[in-house]
């Protein structure tokens, strides 16, 4: 058993657990896998040379075009799901704790603001601001995957194409190199 | 319906499903993503006249793959990951302090959180307590479980049996309104650090699981798979090509001249 005494850890954890959401992820995935999957295309030797270029150069963009897209998508989609659900509330103290007496969407901002008014009476308001924050993110991430079935055809799509022409020739010849190298050792090796 | 409608309905539909559980937005729409992107990259490659024929006979099936696998892998690592860290909160492995205040009023000096949350939540389950008891879910049955029973006190039912058996060292703590109070905020206290907690580890789980998912484990199941795929198709293109034969294109007919030559003596 693990107790978190120390407050740091506990502020951490609760930050990253409230600020991370899909973009972030988002982000957090390309990263990595820029820094992985081109290098694990790259050493697949069960395909031929011009094949391994272009797949190598194609995994780059989509990862970039992906990435960029998405994360960008993602925080535009969030903001439009935050402007667009307000709501108000009203509090009454219960047992000596704030909790929700009433709650009303605002109609000219209110298109994405769910029919909660029954569920959340009586929840504390702590709470519910924090079960908020969460459904504005995920809802964000809806509407951001929505989104997505169009700019993965009209954005992605182009993006990804342009980078894997400009870099396939690179790629290819990196490979070649490699390719001369490997020779020349064992030509080397063979002699003695 | 009109739009506005069902748009609230949805929307009610993802508070309902997500608002208390962020990381299981996470997880079923990134697995949506993936299925969209692979449908897009798919079309890329089929449209791109710039890559010839025998490329895409590895990159489209390399890419259908690294969408099916993609979406499969993604969802059953991260979902397992967010489990796994599911269940060390909610089995008390990795708990806040405030928590492990409440839990140390109750339970005895044998117990450790975690056997205690583990008993409790099953013999509230067992007489049916509360509705929201959850074998997976042990903490979160214990919270519910026992301020269901504070908030209900009467003090003479604490004696009836079916309460005893469950908090027997424990009613110290609860038997008076002053007493009932306190305990009540402590348990307040450490129920919200412990959702908080709870959020937050699934929330860093999920992400986890889906990088590792998505960005070591798929792309080297994806190139095998593909790989072996064309290699069939190419295989299965050198067994078709026909064979060559080599028949003459004349031939010479036997001379009617020579033939009948006879050198006579």
């Amino acid at each position: 058993m693990k107790v978190i005494r120390s407050t740091t850890i506990n502020n951490v954890l609760d930050k990253i657990g409230t600020k991370l959401n899909s973009p972030e992820q988002r982000l957090l995935q390309g990263v990595v896998a820029l820094g992985i999957q081109p290098f694990i295309d790259f050493r697949n030797k069960g395909t031929d040379d011009d094949t391994r270029a272009v797949s190598v150069a194609r995994t780059t963009g989509k990862i970039i075009a992906g990435t960029t897209v998405g994360v960008c998508v993602r925080y535009a989609s969030i903001a439009l799901a935050k402007n667009f659900s307000k709501y108000k509330i009203l509090t009454e103290e219960k047992n000596g704790e704030i909790v929700i007496k009433q709650f009303e969407k605002i109609a000219k901002n209110g298109i994405f603001t769910p029919d909660i008014a029954k569920m959340v009476k009586g929840m504390p308001v702590a709470k519910f601001e924090r079960n908020y924050r969460n459904y504005i993110k995920t809802w964000g991430t809806v509407l951001g995957v929505v989104a997505m079935v169009f700019t993965n055809f009209l954005i992605d799509v182009p993006i990804t194409k342009a980078i894997t022409k400009k870099l396939t020739p690179k790629v290819k010849a990196k490979i070649d190199n490699d390719n001369n190298k490997n020779a020349r050792k064992q030509v080397k090796n063979a002699a003695f | 319906m009109p739009l506005s409608n069902w748009i609230t309905k949805q929307a009610t539909k993802t508070w309902m499903s997500y608002s208390h559980d962020p990381a299981k937005g996470l997880l079923h729409l990134g697995a949506i993503g993936w299925v969209l992107s692979s449908a897009a990259q798919t079309f890329m490659i089929v449209t791109n006249k710039d890559i010839d024929k025998d490329k895409k006979k590895f990159l489209v099936p390399q890419e259908l793959t690294d969408g099916a696998v993609n979406v499969t892998l993604y969802y059953t690592i991260t979902a397992a990951i967010k489990k796994f860290a599911d269940g060390l909160v909610e089995n008390g492995h990795i708990i806040g302090e405030k928590t492990e205040e409440f839990f140390r009023n109750f339970k005895n000096n044998t117990q450790t959180v975690t056997t205690f949350v583990q008993g409790v939540s099953e013999a509230f389950d067992g007489l049916k307590i509360t509705d929201t008891i959850n074998r997976k879910q042990p903490m979160s049955g214990a919270f519910d479980g026992i301020q269901k029973m504070i908030k209900s006190v009467d003090f003479v039912a604490i004696r009836k049996e079916k309460y005893k058996s469950i908090l027997i060292n424990s009613f110290d703590h609860f038997n008076t309104e002053d007493k009932a109070k306190k305990t009540l905020e402590l348990l307040k206290s450490g129920q919200e650090e412990f959702s908080k907690l709870k959020s937050s580890v699934n929330v860093i789980a999920t992400i986890v699981g889906s990088v590792i998912a998505s960005s070591i484990i798929v792309p080297l199941v994806r190139n095998k798979v593909a790989n072996s795929y064309q290699q069939k198709t190419l295989e299965k293109k050198q067994t078709q090509t026909p064979q060559i034969q080599y028949n003459p294109i004349y031939k010479i007919p036997d001379s009617s001249v020579f033939s009948k030559l006879a050198i006579s003596r």
